[in-house]
């Protein structure tokens, strides 16, 4: 324990006559656990299944008038009268929800806001999981009876009300006056393919404008435990039935049928190559600086090598040695990881404020607390970064000869 | 004073090899970036941008399963009403009423297209209705001829786009062609524009505008209309503007309205490319001064080592001034060294073009431009050293 402190102490010293290296390798430190942050979280946001849409590797979503024939030519959609009768020759779905996604303005007091709504059905709210700060969603009774009810992202609320209590509250929106009965956490743009609604209304309500597109968004879960090539067999079957008995032959393959995550994924992962892209860079470009560092240690270990031949000569092990200058190294760079997770958020809010804000809706990046799996994850990627940039240089330098150093010996 | 320097690299090339490595990485990584930046730049300098500046579109959006004839009458009749109350107001400067001409509204495939018919042969083209003040609302230049003019026979005039004059067989100028549409309406080009972009990073598409005055809906399901405004009084505007439609429209409750600067659609259209160009240079950006900061780190080591050496050349009649030359020279050429992976990789991976011509000379710019500032202090720190204190040292 004494030792313990004794080699803190020491680091202290040491990290106060180097400042300049110990600043830059702290700022590298906080801005490393930053990225490395918003990638993992990203990363997890895209591929996972984490809420608002925790079943979206077993969710099914699509526009139903989205088909063609074999002709190249756009079929009649699945009109609205028809989807309890679709979802009889469904056998493996457990629950369906239609949605109608539009662009339209709130009036909320004496402010116009544009935003994007969406008409939902009383089933969405039990295929997802909304974190309602305020409130409730609506209910299937709600939603049938075209009940004038609301759910709004608390951003829109703050922005619409500026910071109070929001259920209750009236908003206008296509000449119908709608009262807020919940209000759901921000979620991430990246969570959803398409363009992230601030307001879902009930789906009686819609008149599908201003798209002009009288079809539903039909979401269709399925039940837990059926193999995802068991669900889409399913819905390929009930589609291309559902078709046959209208004469028609529409042309749809098994590879169409997508899940939700699928199609975030074909958006964002893989195939859209956005953030797989975005992190091949940032992990190429952080070698940039994990080199510098190595670079100054290693000549900064060159320039203390009398002192620590000093401290062979007197007794010390070459493990004494390597704890030592180990010790100050994980100093700085812990103390960076930690205020660089710390601050991830709030970074990554002035972020979108600055460079992403004006994309329709504000995108938003990241929203929830940082997983445990992922802090776990950055103090591991810190201590082999330590280990790397400083405890292999000096373990190196304690193999030097300790008599030929103290008569002035050293390399460079 | 160049073999020189060289000569001193190639003795301590071990110790360089860090600073050779990084900056070529930099280079490259740079470099990718800069090719996709000054793609999109090239994208979108393309001719045919119209100025959105302070620019609102207001439209009106119905359906005939929720509106009947008789009340979409009425509420085109009330939606016109709104429109002329609103062009008095003090915050407008210029408001035409239009039809397809907005642009970004919507993927440009979905825009309506026409054949015309131009001497004896068909073109396909965008068909755009428009007052004839969009012109100063867009600020659309005219090229050749005259923006839309009545003419003394009658006919009706319309402006077609560079993009359609350039595929036309006209010997000379189009300016007096008669063109033939699909219902074989005639009308007469008046005029040239340099074109219309549907989106931020498309070329322009062969296009006409028609004045709107003949084709005005008197029972449309969509009207639109634009409104330039001035700076700053957006927010008042509309709230105004959405007050009046709420006093004056009938079944304001089975129609929607938008009332949005059209600068808002641009940068929705724009979203997907510079949210992409966003999250790759600004972490080159971060990286690319870290870098710097890292070889001045390193550079300002190598000087503190090199201190005797440089004692010796000021004891035997260097001045300050060619340390200094001395230093940032050295720096250089490290820097140049490590650019000629990058120089010779780029133009095999994005293909000889100009964007890449652009982003190699931008790119080799910035290194030397960084290689000098990062040499700098160090260079000036070694300058001052005193050759007599150096020396009884040793």
């Amino acid at each position: 324990m004494v030792r313990i402190w004794s080699d803190i102490g020491h680091a202290f010293r040491s990290i106060c006559r180097n400042k300049l290296l110990s600043a830059f390798t702290l700022t590298v430190a906080i801005v490393s656990a930053i990225f490395l942050n918003v990638v993992l979280q990203l990363t997890d946001i895209v591929y996972g299944n984490n809420p608002p849409f925790i079943n979206a590797d077993r969710t099914v979503s699509f526009l139903s008038s989205d088909f063609m024939d074999k002709e190249g030519r756009y079929v009649e959609g699945i009109k609205a009268r028809y989807i309890r009768g679709f979802k009889k020759k469904l056998s493996l779905a457990e629950n369906l929800c239609v949605s109608n996604s539009e662009s339209v303005m709130i009036l909320a007091g004496d402010n116009v806001i544009p935003t994007q709504a969406n008409f939902v059905s009383g089933q969405y709210w039990n295929m997802n999981a909304f974190d309602f700060v305020e409130g409730r969603g609506f209910t299937e009774d709600e939603a049938s009876d075209a009940a004038k009810v609301s759910v709004i992202t608390e951003g829109l609320a703050r922005r619409c009300f500026g910071k109070s209590s929001y259920t209750g509250r009236k908003i206008e929106i296509q000449g119908i006056e709608y009262e807020i009965i919940g209000v759901v956490a921000d979620y991430s743009s990246f969570a959803i393919s398409g363009e992230r609604p601030d307001v879902w209304l009930t789906n009686a309500n819609t008149k599908f404008l201003p798209s002009g597109d009288p079809y539903y968004t039909i979401d269709i879960q399925f039940r837990e435990g059926v193999p995802k090539a068991e669900f889409k067999q399913d819905l390929y079957t009930a589609l291309k039935g559902f078709y046959r008995d209208r004469n028609i032959d529409i042309d749809l393959e098994l590879e169409d049928i997508k899940t939700v995550k699928e199609s975030r994924m074909a958006v964002f992962g893989d195939g859209g190559g956005v953030f797989i892209g975005l992190g091949v860079i940032i992990l190429l470009l952080l070698l940039i600086p994990v080199v510098n560092i190595v670079s100054l240690n290693e000549s900064g270990i060159q320039g203390r090598i009398s002192e620590l031949a000093v401290r062979r000569a007197v007794g010390a092990t070459r493990f004494d040695i390597v704890r030592l200058i180990m010790t100050e190294n994980l100093l700085v760079v812990m103390t960076g990881v930690i205020i660089g997770l710390a601050i991830t958020h709030p970074v990554v809010g002035v972020v979108e404020k600055l460079f992403f804000g004006g994309g329709g809706a504000d995108a938003t990046i990241l929203a929830g607390p940082v997983p445990m799996i992922n802090i776990l994850f950055i103090f591991i990627y810190a201590i082999l970064f330590s280990t790397l940039s400083t405890g292999i240089p000096v373990w190196l330098s304690t193999r030097e000869c300790i008599a030929s150093v103290m008569k002035g010996g050293g390399h460079d | 004073m160049i073999r020189y320097i060289v000569r001193i690299l190639w003795n301590t090339r071990r110790s360089h090899r860090m600073i050779i490595i990084e900056q070529m990485l930099v280079f490259i990584v740079l470099s990718i970036c800069l090719v996709s930046v000054f793609d999109i730049l090239r994208k979108y300098s393309d001719p045919g941008m119209l100025d959105t500046d302070n620019t609102v579109l207001f439209s009106m959006m119905s359906l005939p399963e929720y509106t009947k004839y008789a009340d979409r009458v009425d509420i085109n009749k009330a939606f016109y009403s709104v429109f002329k109350n609103a062009c008095s107001w003090e915050q407008v400067e210029y408001a035409a009423e239009m039809s397809n001409l907005v642009p970004y509204l919507r993927p440009p495939e979905n825009y309506w297209k026409d054949s015309l018919k131009i001497g004896e042969n068909k073109y396909g083209a965008y068909i755009k209705f428009a007052d004839p003040e969009a012109q100063q609302i867009f600020n659309i230049k005219i090229t050749e001829g005259t923006w839309l003019r009545p003419l003394d026979n009658g006919a009706e005039p319309i402006v077609i786009s560079q993009q359609l004059a350039d595929i036309i067989d006209c010997h000379g100028t189009p300016v007096g062609l008669t063109v033939y549409d699909s219902f074989n309406r005639s009308f007469t080009v008046v005029g040239v524009f340099p074109g219309i972009k549907e989106s931020p990073f498309t070329p322009s598409d062969p296009a006409i505008i028609v004045p709107l005055s003949s084709f005005r809906s008197k029972n449309g399901v969509y009207r639109e209309c634009v409104f330039k405004i001035k700076t700053g009084t957006l927010p008042k505007f509309s709230t105004r503007l959405y007050n009046e439609c709420r006093r004056l429209i009938p079944k304001f409750n089975k129609i929607n309205i938008s009332i949005l600067e059209i600068d808002y659609y641009k940068s929705k259209a724009m979203f997907p490319v510079t949210s992409r160009l966003k999250l790759m240079v600004l972490p080159s950006i971060i990286l690319l001064l870290f870098a710097f900061v890292g070889s001045f780190g390193l550079l300002m080591l190598d000087m503190c080592r090199r201190t005797v050496e440089f004692g010796l050349h000021r004891a035997v009649g260097a001045t300050r001034r060619s340390i200094v030359r001395t230093v940032i020279l050295q720096n250089m050429i490290l820097t140049a060294i490590s650019s000629i992976p990058g120089i010779v990789l780029l133009p095999v991976v994005s293909g000889f073009t100009l964007s890449c011509l652009y982003a190699l000379l931008s790119t080799i710019g910035t290194m030397f431009f960084f290689s000098f500032i990062s040499a700098a202090y160090p260079a000036w720190k070694v300058s001052m050293i005193a050759p007599a204190d150096i020396l009884r040292e040793e």
